[in-house]
């Protein structure tokens, strides 16, 4: 009972861990079509970012966690403004400018920063451990999904309750329309590519304590997080998160009773049968255009 | 008001609309016809920008556009209301009417008290869904969407194509008030002569692409209108 009750906890803050990853991904999927091969690199880049700022200026995880969105959404930022915005009419050629993009990134990193495994330290008051009905549960996973969850409630009220939101939405759904109607799709484009990446970086500041950091992190991510978007349906912020708790569960529970590798394959077999049988994903957006 | 000089409009390599130019006066009418598949929703979206490419002069209060991306052109006064009325599917009325401001320039986000003056149905159903909504309701919606963007030039591509009868007429109606009470420089695409003789001052007969004739709708005969637009 206590070992199942430890390794939900492990599900969870794993799949909070996914969300995060996910929910850049299905946003910049379902705004504006593009595959972002890179995302797993934004991930990356989010935990290096991270380590530099505890390296070079000391700073603590938690005061990180600011400027490491801003970075990295910087850098989504420029990554679309020179290399996605000239392919939004073509996605084969987009999945592969961004795999290369990936790539690019990966290896400036591993010159910059050499190609050893960093080290993030996991903030003090968050280092120990939190007693729940008689488990002990790491208080730093219990951070992480918080976050998680508080990250998927301002996302949720961007794109649902702020003009920039609506905007997205229109621009979603009627390109053309919103454009006549003074929406200047493009910078649409550029900041909700910036705002999936500067995710996709917190998600990396977050694990960079937990896993170590390497220039090649952020390809398990960007696999993982493509299959929660597909289980979930693009444009369902709710998919994406029930998917997310889906996965993260599966993963950690069948790890337990197997072991890790065969949880993956066991995992990765149950969408490729979902996707045979609902292609469209468990929740995806319903009703008329 | 809106000119055009010499616009030669491409959907990919081919001239959809060939040397046309127009220029309509600030609160008149211009009227555009033609038979089908003559380019008239072409013109239309040559003038918000939205073809693939368009060479010649555009012109807007003296100001050239040409070069100004569709967006600007929105900012700058000109609403248009598509053939197909573009409603947002899966906003509400009250999503779909807020985004037509999204063009005023003063940043003002607010549903005009006109819209709920012409089209008191849409004012009392703010949150139905835009995609819920028979056609002549979302030919409101549509224009009630321009007008909130408070604009100089309003642009309609056949405003009572597909609408049942009863209806039409009070779409006529709102159309000529909006010129006549409230000072809106309209471009009417419109197969309804009658219509386009009640309403506009000036018209435009296009016809393959090209200006057939145009002028005073006082010289619109029916001898043009037989040449241009029996198939
Ligand atoms: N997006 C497009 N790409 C390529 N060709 C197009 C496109 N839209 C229209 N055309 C072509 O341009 C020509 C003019 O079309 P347009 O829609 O402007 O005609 P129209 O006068 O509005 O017709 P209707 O009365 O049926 O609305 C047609 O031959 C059409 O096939
Ligand atoms: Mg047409």
């Amino acid at each position: 009972m206590d070992i199942l009750l430890s390794q939900l906890f492990t599900g969870l803050s794993i799949g909070s861990v996914l969300l995060l990853v996910a929910l850049g991904l299905a946003i910049i999927y379902g705004a504006m079509g593009v595959i972002n091969l890179a995302h797993g690199e934004f991930v990356m880049l989010g935990a290096y970012a991270t380590w530099l700022l505890q390296s070079t200026l000391g700073l603590s995880l938690l005061p990180c966690l600011f400027l490491v969105f801003l970075m990295v959404a910087a850098a989504g930022w420029a990554v679309e403004r020179t290399v996605v915005r000239f392919l939004y009419r073509r996605p084969l050629d987009t999945i592969l400018a961004t795999w290369g993009v990936g790539i690019m990134l990966q290896q400036a990193v591993r010159l910059a920063a050499g190609a050893d495994l960093r080290y993030v330290e996991t903030p003090n008051p968050l280092s120990g451990s939190i007693d729940l009905a008689g488990v002990a549960i790491p208080s730093y996973r219990l951070f992480v999904l918080a976050f998680a969850a508080a990250l998927l409630g301002v996302t949720w009220f961007v794109v649902q309750r702020t003009e920039f939101g609506m905007k997205l939405r229109a621009v979603t759904q009627n390109r053309e329309m919103a454009s006549c109607t003074g929406i200047d799709s493009a910078r649409v484009f550029s900041l909700t590519f910036a705002f999936g990446s500067g995710l996709a970086g917190l998600a990396g500041a977050l694990v960079a304590p937990i896993k170590s950091v390497a220039p090649d992190m952020g390809t398990n991510f960007v696999v993982d997080a493509f299959m929660v978007v597909v289980v979930g349906g693009v444009g369902s912020l709710f998919g994406t998160v029930a998917s997310s708790g889906l996965l993260g569960g599966g993963t950690a529970g069948f790890a337990f009773l197997l072991n890790d590798t065969l949880a993956k394959a066991l995992v990765f077999l149950g969408v490729i049968v979902l996707v045979r049988f609902r292609p469209q994903g468990l929740f995806a957006a319903t009703g008329r255009r | 008001m809106l000119d055009m000089t010499g616009v030669t409009s491409f959907y990919g390599s081919s001239p959809v609309l060939q040397n046309v130019s127009l220029s309509v006066p600030r609160g008149a009418v211009l009227s555009v016809l033609g038979r089908n598949g003559v380019g008239k929703t072409t013109l239309m979206r040559t003038i918000m920008g939205l073809t693939d490419r368009a060479t010649g002069g555009i012109g807007l209060d003296g100001r050239d556009i040409q070069a100004e991306p569709t967006h600007r052109r929105a900012e700058l006064g000109i609403a248009y209301v598509p053939q197909g009325r573009g409603i947002i599917g899966r906003f509400t009325i009250r999503e779909n009417i807020l985004m037509g401001s999204f063009a005023r320039p003063d940043g003002k986000r607010a549903i005009p008290p006109l819209v709920f003056e012409l089209f008191p149905y849409l004012g009392e159903n703010l949150n139905r869904r835009g995609g819920d909504l028979s056609g002549g309701q979302q030919q409101q919606l549509a224009i009630a969407r321009a007008l909130a963007a408070n604009p100089s030039v309003l642009l309609l591509d056949e405003p009572t194509e597909g609408i049942q009868p009863n209806i039409v007429e009070q779409i006529q109606n709102i159309i000529v008030a909006l010129n006549r009470e409230h000072g809106l420089t309209i471009v009417l695409v419109e197969q309804n002569v009658r219509f386009v003789r009640r309403a506009s001052q000036r018209f435009l007969m296009l016809d393959k692409g090209r200006v057939a004739a145009h002028g005073d709708t006082a010289l619109l005969s029916d001898e043009l209108v037989h040449r241009h637009m029996t198939v």
